[in-house]
């Protein structure tokens, strides 16, 4: 086993991740990233290198904000920490010695008042140092399976598309607006027309817009926006007109589907996809009509939320969020969470954004500094008092999205028997009710009754659910219901990976 | 299900392309690209599921659901949108595997 031992090592090497790494290395940290990607940048900034460098012709497709990726990710490769692309991290292993203090007793649960929003100002801190025993991080990469130990570990993880379970969802041609932007990204390729878009977000927008320059013009944008989230938004509006830009692009992308004559249908409700062996078109209805759009290509999109298997894999304390719909990790204002010496930072701690990733982790880096006594408390508090306040700045515009863009019920639990809800063990929506009504104690339960999250996503595709499901039908909050218990290994690993551990010594 | 941005301008010649192979059909892909984006290029499933059969491809192209296991170069289950495209490569479609066997999700 590789005896090779870091002061931090991060997973993940997206906005959050890049910023932390920068921040510890400006204070000499011994810092290691492990990203699964070939290149860094995350999935905001995925294959920004590559574009930049290579295709330099494509980048007026995604826009300044994406550009902006690349002096980013070389200022990440310079800043002298051990980068290692390809390595998918499988296990974090905290075993606290007898002597190590538990979880840090400043750490409170967040109060009801500022559940939806981000970190701010007057949340505790954990004035406590960890200077305890080493966190141990399992990853597999192209030559094999490796460990490294580290004092701090900061889980930078990101966050995927919420799953968007509706009839004929599984059928091939059906994609999340997130996969077909990896495809322009990474693979320069576009959705084959008829290309229809159907959700809610700014990703819908953006995308629709990013594949117009590609040349291919969508049949139809399907909004899935009842009305009634633009009344709890607008009491919302003001503090979100404070936060930078994020308004004024979303009206400007608006705008340019306006301009192209991109037919968009809004409030839509009765979503289905249609088709035998691929997907062939979406049927709703709007204002009280019926439609049917033929489409070889879907691409659905209904928010993103954290990808949290890491952090949950360590018992890491969490809590319901209802403006948010999922769950999120406790933190205090620097990404510290209940368990000593783990940090979570960006998108998998919350849904903040790029812009705020950036900052939160920049934070967890000048945290990690002052525990390990690089920096004293007042320069900590220095150097992040204008990080801090930009973060409050991204977060307040949040309030509006999370309630603008909230999914509606029947798109987070499917009002049809037959719609899957699990994909991997095509567990129905009608079984998992049915198991709900006889009175299963919660998710774990379920998952030994249907099968249901047993398959090799491991509940990433119906965790979330799963949890609303059970809630609804037993009339109980999401919290109470709780989620999946997930353990380590967070991908499937063979036996042969655990194995050739032992074999392969060096990292 | 997808097609090449510069279908019409015929290949770039500043990217490095490569060729690989999935179930027997040639597929010539930007070097660097993920093997699930010959999946979509070429409109073939990755996989048929254990239970029904019925037939899935790829769906989120960042490692989350796991709809695009396929065996590559006689190594079956792998996330065919993790791994970038090489020359040569053997890419087949599998049906109804479930996850890695072995240690495996719980
Ligand atoms: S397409 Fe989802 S894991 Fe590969």
């Amino acid at each position: 086993m590789s005896d090779e031992r870091f002061d931090l090592a991060i997973i993940g090497a997206g906005p959050a991740g890049m910023a932390a790494a920068l921040e510890a290395r400006r204070h000499r940290l011994h810092t290691v990233v492990l990203d699964e990607q070939s290149e860094p940048g995350g999935q905001v900034w995925r294959n920004v290198e590559a574009v930049t460098t290579r295709r330099p012709q494509d980048l007026f497709l995604f826009g300044a904000e994406y550009a902006d990726g690349y002096p980013f990710a070389r200022r990440f490769r310079a800043c002298g920490a051990d980068y290692r692309p390809g390595a998918r991290v499988w296990q974090v292993e905290v075993a606290p010695p007898p002597s190590e203090p538990g979880p840090p007793a400043s750490l409170a649960l967040p109060t009801a008042g500022r559940l939806d929003t981000g970190p701010d100002d007057d949340a505790v801190h954990v004035e406590r140092r960890h200077t305890g025993a080493d966190r141990h991080v399992y990853f597999t990469d192209a030559r094999g399976s490796h460990h490294v130990a580290a004092r701090h570990v900061l889980v930078a993880t990101g966050a995927y598309e919420r799953p968007m379970p509706l009839p004929g969802w599984t059928l091939p041609g059906v994609l999340t607006c997130g996969a077909a932007q990896v495809m322009l990204k990474s693979a320069a390729m576009v959705p084959s027309a008829p290309v229809v878009l159907v959700g809610a977000g700014p990703l819908v927008l953006l995308l629709a817009t990013q594949l117009l320059r590609a040349g291919v013009k969508p049949a139809a944008v399907v909004g899935t926006v009842p009305p009634a989230n633009w009344l709890r938004a607008a009491g919302r509006l003001l503090p979100a007109l404070l936060a930078p830009g994020y308004l004024s692009k979303g009206l400007s992308l608006i705008g340019a589907l306006r301009r192209a004559g991109v037919p968009s249908f809004a409030a839509v409700t009765d979503l289905r996809i249609e088709g035998s062996a691929c997907a062939e078109a979406v049927a709703f209805r709007s204002r009280g009509r019926e439609h049917r759009i033929a489409a070889r290509t879907v691409l659905l999109h209904q928010g993103v939320v954290p990808n949290a298997n890491l952090w949950q894999s360590l018992g890491i304390e969490h809590y319901w969020d209802p403006g948010q719909h999922c769950f999120r990790p406790v933190v205090d204002t620097w990404g510290n969470t209940t368990i000593a010496g783990v940090l979570v930072a960006g998108d998998s701690a919350g849904i903040g954004g790029a812009e705020a990733a950036l900052c939160a982790g920049e934070l967890s880096g000048l945290s990690v500094a002052w525990q390990q006594r690089r920096i004293d408390t007042a320069e900590r508090d220095r150097r992040a008092w204008l990080t801090r306040r930009a973060l409050k700045a991204h977060w307040s515009v949040r309030p509006f999205l999370d309630r603008l863009y909230q999914p509606p019920p029947a798109l987070r639990v499917p009002a049809g028997d037959d719609t899957i809800v699990c994909r991997c063990e095509e567990v129905t929506a009608g079984e998992l009710r049915r198991l709900a009504l006889t009175g299963v104690a919660g998710p774990n339960q379920m998952k030994a009754f249907s099968r249901c999250g047993m398959g090799p996503c491991q509940g990433r595709l119906c965790g979330l659910t799963v949890t609303e499901l059970i809630a609804s039908i037993q009339h109980r909050a999401p919290a109470e219901v709780g989620c999946y218990r997930v353990r380590a290994p967070v991908l499937p690993v063979t036996v042969g990976q655990v194995a050739g551990l032992d074999r392969m010594p060096g990292g | 299900m997808f097609r090449s941005l510069r279908e019409d301008e015929g290949t770039d010649v500043r990217i490095a392309q490569v060729t690989l192979s999935v179930d027997g059909e040639a597929c010539t892909l930007p070097a660097g690209a993920p093997v699930a984006s010959a999946l979509l290029r070429l409109g073939s499933i990755a996989r048929l599921t254990g239970l029904s059969g019925s037939p899935r491809a790829p769906y989120c192209m960042m490692g989350v659901c796991f709809e695009c296991l396929v065996e590559i170069d006689g190594v079956p289950n792998q996330q065919a949108c993790m791994v970038a495209a090489a020359d040569g490569m053997v890419v087949r479609r599998q049906d109804g595997h479930r996850a890695a066997s072995g240690v495996s999700s719980r």
